[in-house]
């Protein structure tokens, strides 16, 4: 991992090619696991208007958003655009929100960037319309709750902690 | 150092050693988690003295998976139950803890809660298994009634015991009572999966036995 560190700081061609091939992403695992959950909720969800409805699709759709919680939280948020957001609980009992952003941020790579920040804002603003589009259908709402419950907290954690950078 | 469980040294180890938390590998932050939520529901199921260190550390994976884990051993009728039951029981657990006076955080009880409901899945999971051979038996119920009942009390005692130490003396039991009408829910519910799964056993039992005087139907039911 550090080695690929090196490489790339002095391969100044990451994100800045003319054409996107996978050579101009520094971590293309984390770029296709960031996108792979968001897309197959998406999927299934267009899939399961055709189909009638059933605890199984729920609790599908449940375990897609919630390991794309996970892989949002834990591993693109910090390798895509440098950025944490957790929260602590105090001995006194108070918790309180805990925002970082890495000191030097000339490692992110634009176009990873772009693709982090797009795919949750698109996600996000998607299952805002399926919320509405579904109003009516009450069986699902639980899997738009819950898909729109984890976005817009990842979402605003990371809004949050892009705050906190430092000016540069 | 990353298995170090005291929650108080991780955000101090966060700050110098920033780069090498950022840049970790993904399976030690997956296997951080997953030992993170097993260290939890040790302390929660069998408390020591320590454990509300342990509980500081909120995460809710344990109680999603859980969750999860109950609405697909009760079935597809009792699943939606089982959610309705467990975000909103939750949620008006915590808040009636946090307006009695209590100094808990909100994710925090809503983790306790969520970690407590472990003994009610196990007894859901023996009760399924119990119920295949003894699924047509009039007296298997008592071992269901046992399993609930067992499964109640544990998690009752589990989760009291964090939840009464962070509310004022005087309203401990107005604290622990919605705790004992959520934990007694989640049971009735374990309970009375007993008339799907006692009167239907698997999907091929039912057609099988109900076709056991009729033989020649026997091989179209199965092709079920």
């Amino acid at each position: 991992m550090n080695s690929h560190n090196i490489d790339v700081d002095t391969n100044p061609a990451y994100g800045q090619t003319e054409s996107v091939s996978i050579s101009s992403f520094k971590h293309p695992v984390a770029v296709v696991f960031h996108c792979l959950f968001k897309f197959l909720a998406i999927i299934l969800w267009i899939i399961s208007v055709f189909l009638q409805s059933s605890i199984i699709l729920t609790i599908i759709f449940i375990i897609l958003a919630a390991c794309d919680f996970w892989v949002v939280k834990n591993v693109s948020g910090r390798l895509l655009v440098g950025l944490r957001w957790w929260n602590e609980v105090k001995d006194d009992g108070t918790n309180e929100w805990v925002f970082e952003s890495l000191e030097n941020m000339t490692t992110i790579v634009p176009l990873e960037k772009y693709v982090f920040w797009g795919a949750q804002f698109f996600v996000a603003i998607l299952w805002g319309v399926f919320a509405i589009l579904s109003i009516l259908s009450i069986s699902s709402w639980v899997p738009i709750v819950i898909s729109l419950i984890l976005n817009l907290a990842n979402l605003s954690g990371y809004i949050n902690s892009r705050a906190w950078q430092p000016i540069t | 150092m990353m298995q170090n469980m005291d929650v108080e040294d991780q955000p101090a180890q966060a700050e110098p050693t920033k780069m090498n938390t950022l840049d970790e590998p993904v399976l030690s932050t997956l296997w951080r988690d997953i030992s993170r939520v097993g260290y939890k529901l040790f302390h929660v199921l069998i408390p020591r003295g320590y454990s509300e260190k342990a509980l500081r550390d909120w995460d809710l994976w344990g109680p999603l998976v859980f969750c999860l884990a109950l609405a697909l051993v009760l079935g597809g009728d009792l699943a939606v139950q089982v959610f309705i039951i467990v975000a909103l029981g939750s949620i008006v657990i915590t808040l009636n803890s946090i307006l009695l006076g209590g100094k808990v955080s909100f994710f925090q009880s809503v983790c306790l809660v969520g970690y407590c409901i472990f003994p009610i899945l196990l007894a859901a999971i023996i009760c399924t298994f119990v119920n295949i051979p003894l699924g047509s038996k009039s007296w298997a119920i008592f071992f269901n009634i046992g399993f609930a009942a067992g499964g109640f009390v544990w998690s009752v005692w589990a989760s009291v015991g964090f939840l009464s130490a962070a509310v004022p003396d005087h309203r401990r039991l107005l604290a622990i009572y919605p705790v004992i009408l959520f934990y007694a829910a989640l049971s009735w519910l374990v309970l009375i999966s007993y008339k799907q799964t006692g009167g239907r056993g698997t999907i091929g039992g039912s057609s099988s036995s109900g076709n056991s005087t009729t033989p020649t139907n026997g091989t179209l039911s199965n092709g079920l």
